[in-house]
């Protein structure tokens, strides 16, 4: 390696290297070795306990084949669909806010509050919001009919539940886009915001012209993170609704769950994983093409 | 309320106060859950009455025989899963966005792509290199495969925006390649190594599944796994249930309300050097 | 092709030995096809007990409130069995959330538990993970056991029932039932449904006269309270000859149109597709007849609840309890057999039962011998009644079956479904789960 011909160029790629050799190591051994193995077994019959036995497309042609797997897909979708374009533009939106009109102690207190609601674990924060969906007795039916409002049947209502899902991940999730948004925003050099200013740029023009195309690593980074958790949402679901009423909020990863660890049928489960890493493989492969396009 | 350099503007105005009332939303649950938590009740029908300010579901966590252990279990993690992360995560960062590394491109789209599988069907595999590796019941087995393409992937899209100016510059300075990334790289990305280790901490402290199956040894037990076994499935006593989660989140809000001071300074020196 | 998992884990061993990671080379096997055998005692001689150590594994049955705790009692318990045997009992109380994750790793690992305490079992059974349990014990300790019978399953005696014979009854409040000018708690399905309408007509501060957990997390409890024992009491059998469930059958379409009947008359409206917790809703008075376990009525008493309890029959005079089974198995991998199934009998002793359910969860008894006398009130029930007993049905893939009917009932109950929906739908969706 350290032989003095090196170019400067290879010199450098070599650092590169053991710069990613520890990532590269735990990529590889618990990650890759993990995703191979699962979709190893999406092709057989493993239930934890028999060696795997191959049993070729057979579970990919049952997940197809399943009336619940098109409801888990479906749902997927529409929560990806609906969640992440909201909280990133909510994040956007507060984060801009925040740095440029409240750059101040209160701003930052804000800043500070909005983000709380990240550090809850999934686990306490559907406990809390359960409670509060009651349908009878919950606080926020409680709070309503002070207003007059009756009794709204907040998880036993196939739109509502799914609202409530995407409530309460947003809920979660909006404070910490906020914050990677607000370090890209003071990121922002102060020159080309004073340059924009000089000619005359209202702040809206500066947010389209400057703001905005500064932001688009980031941008790009929090779509792509809330796009892969959104597809993977299960917490939340297994805590709140279990996947009901019906299956309104039934998803993927909740069915992955039920037959990996209910009927240990780790092959099954297995597939219906590999299908999934196929689809936002895919979502992700638009997605850049897209991002591509707007550069 | 608004700052000083700046005129008083209506939509200023309006804007600051619907910044307002949507922090209170974010932190109402949270007032209900302690609120929750001081009351003995097993219904939900809430009166201001109950609300005792009494410590008993405290007292009861607090005093619970694996409280301290598996308290000092979840610290101990939560820490070394940070470090670990950051360091890890930033190299690989640095490695990827700066250096012609090649097929680096290609490599990264693998890291992304291990990233898309739920962990639910992971966790066995993951279990079975776990016990081949000799790891069970070790801290190892919790923080080590913490860093892993998040971490990666957050940095680099921040490096993207440090000016390879500054790396250069130390360059021709004769500065060794380890000195470049602790002194330069490492404090321009500052912000972002803050935001991923808050995100590093809570999900080592509030991650349940992993450290329940991984560790055989009750000794190894974390503060969350603690916290369930509060649970009966006979009786719901919400009052406990929310104290626990109280319990649960005040480390981390702890750690957050600490890390605050260094994110406004980190981020005022991006703000100069970037 | 076995092939394939092998290279997979041959890369695996290549890239842990680079990694530095001290892999146990002898063992190239699968893990999960082969339990490394003894690796577990041999490497950890925590002390020189010649009994060895003995792992069991169990949730918790009192709240975390209590002051003397399930972990505690075990460990208190296990001493004299550690004296006398010269071994080391390592109790470990698992939560009930995670406990199945954790039990599907810990078997699969040979890292996992002597003695493990089970919900389901079935498909644990069928796949050869557990140890038959029939050449471990005497013909008299067999005939001790009460529901010895009901731990067979798959073929085979593969658990040792011990939470067992909770019957599941409908609990009345008898104060909110006087107030309707109700004074004996109903016996028929119709009963049920005009004793609700009474309590909504004379005005009781109820959420629902009648409730059913339909808004409950776990597909599988809410069908063992709410499905299952109307499914008997219409008069089916609910495993056909093939061992498949028999939910396209006359008592099946009996049972629905009931369950749909309760929401067409007015017992409760869609709500109760979100209802949860009935053992809260009942002790707070919230609910004036539920279906609960009979190891309930010790909490519903403390909780000053005037209460009665009845069990119903169907259109056909068909009578059908449910009664838990969970069980205590020996994992077929597990390292010290003998002395497990040793511990196992100790557990469920008269001494140590009696006081299990004298001071962690009240419950009838699981032997003969034993002498805890639960709420006299069930006296007549585990004595005259027990012909009406049936245990939870076993079969392949049944959680998601369960998780299946319960949707689709949910989906009936909000107007999506009609009762031959539910019907065809979890029956295609079962055939296509067991492929």
């Amino acid at each position: 390696m350290k032989k003095s011909k090196l170019t400067r160029d290879g010199r450098q790629a070599i650092y590169g290297m053991l710069y990613i050799l520890p990532s590269f190591l735990i990529i590889m051994v618990f990650c890759i070795i993990s995703i191979a193995l699962a979709a190893y077994f999406s092709f057989t019959n493993y239930n934890l306990y028999n060696a795997p036995e191959f049993v070729g497309l057979n579970n990919y042609v049952n997940v197809f084949k399943s009336g619940t797997f098109y409801a888990a897909l479906t749902n997927t979708v529409k929560y990806v669909i609906v969640v992440v374009p909201l909280q990133t533009i909510l994040a956007l939106l507060l984060a801009v806010f925040i740095a440029e009109k409240m750059r101040n102690r209160y701003g930052s207190f804000l800043r500070s509050v909005i983000f709380i609601p990240f550090i809850v674990s999934s686990i306490a924060a559907s406990a809390v919001w359960k409670v509060i969906f009651k349908t009878k007795g919950g606080i926020l039916n409680v709070a309503l009919g002070l207003f007059g409002i009756d009794e709204v049947n907040w998880l036993g209502a196939k739109t509502l539940a799914f609202v409530c899902v995407c409530i309460v991940t947003i809920w979660k999730n909006v404070g910490y886009y906020m914050v990677i948004y607000y370090a890209g925003v003071m990121g922002i050099s102060l020159e080309q915001k004073e340059a924009a200013i000089v000619d005359g740029a209202n702040a809206w023009q500066r947010f389209w012209r400057i703001t905005l195309p500064s932001l688009k690593p980031i941008t790009y980074m929090i779509i792509t993170l809330g796009v892969i958790s959104s597809f993977q949402i299960f917490d939340i679901v297994y805590q709140l609704t279990g996947g009901g009423p019906g299956t309104s909020t039934i998803t993927l990863a909740y069915m992955v769950y039920t037959y990996a660890f209910s009927n240990q049928k780790l092959g099954y489960a297995s597939a219906i994983a590999m299908v999934l890493l196929v689809i936002v493989l895919l979502i992700h492969w638009i997605q850049n093409a897209f991002f591509k396009e707007k550069e | 309320m608004v700052g000083k350099t700046k005129r008083f503007s209506l939509a200023g105005a309006g804007g600051s106060i619907l910044v307002t009332f949507f922090a209170l939303l974010c932190v109402a649950p949270l007032v209900y859950m302690v609120l929750m938590s001081f009351t003995q009740l097993r219904t939900l029908y809430i009166r201001l009455e109950d609300i005792t300010f009494n410590l008993q579901n405290y007292y009861i966590i607090i005093f619970k025989n694996s409280f301290g252990r598996a308290l000092l279990n979840s610290i101990i993690v939560a820490v070394l899963s940070c470090v670990w992360t950051d360091l890890v995560c930033a190299m690989a960062a640095y490695g990827f966005e700066k250096k012609p590394v090649p097929g680096k491109e290609k490599l990264f789209k693998v890291y992304l792509a291990t990233m898309m599988i739920p962990s639910q069907v992971t966790l066995i595999p993951l279990f079975l290199i776990m016990r081949q590796i000799g790891w069970l019941n070790s801290y190892a087995a919790l923080v080590v495969p913490m860093a892993g393409a998040f971490g990666c992937f957050m940095l680099r899209q921040f490096m993207k925006n440090v000016d390879d100016v500054f790396i250069e510059a130390a360059q021709i300075d004769g500065c060794p390649e380890p000195l470049i990334f602790l002194r330069v790289v490492l404090p321009l990305v500052q912000p972002a190594l803050i935001s991923l280790t808050i995100f590093t901490f809570v999900s080592a402290w509030n991650s349940f599944i992993w450290p329940l199956v991984v560790n055989t040894n009750t000794q190894m037990y974390t503060f969350p796994i603690a916290l369930s076994l509060l649970d009966s499935q006979h009786d719901t006593n919400y009052g406990l249930t929310m104290a626990a989660a109280a319990a649960s989140f005040v480390i981390p809000f702890a750690m957050y309300v600490g890390m605050q001071e260094q994110f406004v300074e980190g981020i005022a020196l991006g703000g100069v050097k970037g | 092709m076995k092939k394939g998992f092998a290279i997979l884990f041959a890369v695996f061993m290549l890239v842990s030995v680079l990694a530095g990671c001290a892999g146990d080379a002898s063992s190239t096997a699968p893990p999960a096809s082969t339990p490394a055998p003894g690796s577990e005692s041999t490497a950890e001689p925590a002390e020189p007990a010649t009994g060895g150590v003995v792992k069991v594994w169990l949730p918790p049955y009192k709240g975390g409130d209590a002051e003397y705790t399930d972990e505690d009692f075990w460990n208190d318990m296990f001493d004299k069995f550690e004296q006398e045997n010269n071994c080391t009992v390592e109790v470990t109380v698992l939560p009930w959330s995670g406990y199945d994750e954790k039990v599907a790793t810990g078997l699969t690992s040979g890292e996992g538990p002597d003695v493990v305490y089970l919900g389901s079992f079935y498909d644990l059974a069928v796949a050869g993970a557990l140890e038959p349990l029939d050449a471990y014990f005497s013909a008299e300790e067999k005939d001790n056991y009460i529901y010895w019978d009901m731990g067979f399953v798959a073929g085979d005696q593969y658990v040792l029932p011990m939470m067992v014979g909770n019957a599941n009854v409908l609990y009345c409040n008898m104060d909110i039932l006087a107030e309707a000018d109700l004074t004996e708690v109903p016996k028929t399905w119709d009963d049920l449904i005009s004793y609700s309408k009474a309590i909504e007509a004379s005005g009781a501060n109820v959420t629902y006269p009648f409730m059913q957990p339909w808004g409950n997390p776990s597909g599988k409890s809410a069908c063992m309270t709410s499905f299952l024992p109307y499914f008997w009491q219409a008069g089916g059998e609910f495993l056909n000859a093939d061992g498949n469930p028999n939910l396209d059958s006359d008592a099946g379409r009996t049972t629905l149109e009931f369950l749909k009947s309760l929401l067409d008359e007015g017992v409760f409206d869609d709500t109760i597709v979100a209802a949860t917790d009935p053992a809260d809703m009942f002790r707070n008075g919230e609910t004036a007849m539920v279906i609960l376990s009979s190891g309930t009525a010790r909490s519903i008493t403390e909780a000053g609840i005037n209460w009665d309890f009845a069990t119903l029959e169907g259109p056909n005079g068909d009578k059908g309890i449910w009664v838990a089974g969970d069980s205590l198995a020996v994992p077929a991998n597990g390292a010290n057999k003998e002395m497990a199934v040793k511990a196992m009998k100790y557990m469920t002793s008269a001494e140590v039962m009696d006081a299990f359910h004298e001071q962690i969860f009240s419950m009838p008894n699981i032997t003969k011998d034993a002498t805890h006398v639960d709420d006299e009130r069930f006296a007549d029930l585990y004595e005259n009644q027990t012909a009406d007993f049936h245990p939870w049905p076993f079969f392949e893939n049944s959680d998601a079956f369960y998780d299946t009917l319960f949707k689709n009932i949910q989906s009936m109950y909000m107007g999506d479904m009609t009762v031959e929906g539910v019907i065809e739908n979890t029956m295609s969706e079962y055939m296509t789960s067991i492929g």
